[in-house]
């Protein structure tokens, strides 16, 4: 006998699991905008949204759902929610590729696969920036402010890896 | 698939999901619209919605933050000295701003259409969020259109213009910082009372940017707000000339400036009533 849920069941709990995600990103983008710290860092774990999301949705969800991600994000930034989408979506259909071959089982791998996801995001919107906005200049501390703020995210992402690792092994 | 009733549906529902995005690309994606424009879609809403919330992770945060750093002090006495705070900081503000009008007005007495000056009013604001990405600069001050803000009105401190009022809510309000990259405006050379466009940047720089190579300009030049087009008040700081990049090939020059608003320990700022 199969122990594995009815597929109702388990579209169930999917939904339900992506709602209390979202639901704790949005309390966490609360937490940082009034957060007193440097705010050239990126602190927004949309990348641990998208891990999650590369192992649990397919690309129409992840559509669905990034467009609800973006429409929540704008309430907190100037970010334009199309531009958002765009560029995280971007990311996510390169996870959700990965994510037939890899996957993320120990805390290294959970460390990695954020610092690679949180690098990815940052880079995509500098990529559509410097397309959508002329007078946009590279500078090298943009970058370096990318690079650190990925390696914070995974930081953060280790220090939460429990329930993170049970997340993205029980699909 | 997730909707398991639909099923049926199932070309609809990618049939909406293409019209949302279009429609969400449409409205947001290009830069060309004017930012007003541009934040007044859905996505307000949700900006309205987590007001709420937003109000109170910042007093939780402000609540902790004040418990960590001032521990040994009683609690009335410190709520005393933030509102001792803040009404130096009106009067830095006032007494700064006659000094201004002082020196304008000798500066100013030769010429025969001078008109003085009035006395600008203030609204008091408490900044409660600050941008969640990096790429843009925006804070949220705790003011909305029930005290009396709407678009566009300028944004200074004490230390100088930190910006404008981008998205007016019931009780609160999006300010867009001169540091966006967004951001333009006109100044004023305090040396050679000369004219330049000061913007902002990705990485949150102030930048003089289209400069002739003879151009009038040194390390350390004051730069002040210029009044010009009526949106920001005259003689506000905007910053200080770090220093200029020169290249011998292009016709035109640059300039980083240092902001005269420290915008990271920005608590408190003064939404200006226009006259």
């Amino acid at each position: 006998m199969s122990l594995e849920p009815l597929p109702q069941e388990r579209q169930r709990e999917v939904l339900k699991t992506t709602f209390i995600v979202i639901g704790l990103w949005t309390l966490w983008l609360l937490f940082i905008s009034t957060l007193s710290y440097s705010h050239r860092l990126s602190m927004s774990a949309v990348a641990v949204v998208l891990l999650f999301g590369s192992f649990w949705w397919t690309l129409t969800e992840g559509a669905f759902f990034i467009l609800l991600m973006s429409w929540i994000f704008h309430a907190f930034s100037l970010t334009p929610p199309g531009f958002y989408w765009i560029s995280i979506f971007c990311v996510f259909a390169i996870l959700k590729i990965a994510s037939y071959r890899f996957s993320v089982r120990s805390p290294q791998e959970l460390g990695i696969a954020v610092l690679i996801a949180a690098l990815l995001c940052d880079f995509s919107q500098l990529i559509f920036l410097k397309q959508i906005a002329p007078i946009y200049v590279f500078s090298f501390s943009t970058l370096g402010f990318i690079i650190l703020s990925a390696f914070l995210q995974a930081g953060l992402a280790l220090l939460l890896m429990r329930p993170l690792l049970s997340l993205f092994s029980t699909k | 698939m997730l909707f398991p009733s639909v099923n049926r549906q199932k070309s609809w529902l990618f049939f909406l999901l293409v019209i949302l995005i279009s429609l969400n690309l449409y409205f947001h994606f290009t830069f060309s619209g004017s930012l007003e424009e541009r934040s007044r879609f859905l996505d307000g809403i949700f900006a309205r919605a987590l007001y709420p919330l937003q109000k109170l992770f910042d007093f939780t945060e402000t609540s902790v933050h004040s418990g960590a750093t001032s521990f040994s002090r009683m609690l009335e006495a410190e709520s005393e000295n933030k509102k001792m705070r803040v009404q130096i900081e009106e009067q830095e503000l006032r007494l700064y701003e006659l000094e201004k009008l002082r020196a304008d007005n000798a500066r100013l007495k030769g010429l025969v259409d001078f008109k003085q000056a009035q006395p600008l009013n203030f609204i008091t604001a408490r900044v409660i969020g600050r941008d969640a990405s990096i790429f843009f600069k925006t804070i949220e001050i705790d003011r909305g259109f029930e005290d009396g803000i709407d678009n566009a009105m300028p944004v200074v401190s004490p230390a100088g213009v930190v910006g404008r009022v981008l998205r007016v809510g019931p009780k609160a309000s999006n300010i867009l910082l001169v540091t966006d990259i967004n951001s333009k405006m006109d100044a004023v050379v305090q040396r050679s009372r000369t004219r330049v466009i000061v913007g902002g940047s990705v990485e949150g720089a102030l930048t003089l940017r289209f400069l002739p190579r003879r151009f009038d300009l040194r390390q350390g030049d004051e730069l002040v707000t210029s009044g010009l087009g009526n949106f920001f008040p005259p003689g506000f700081k905007i910053g200080v000339v770090l220093g200029l990049a020169q290249d011998p090939n292009l016709v035109l020059q640059q300039a980083e400036l240092e902001a005269a608003v420290d915008f990271d320990s920005l608590e408190e700022v003064f939404v200006v009533k226009q006259k």
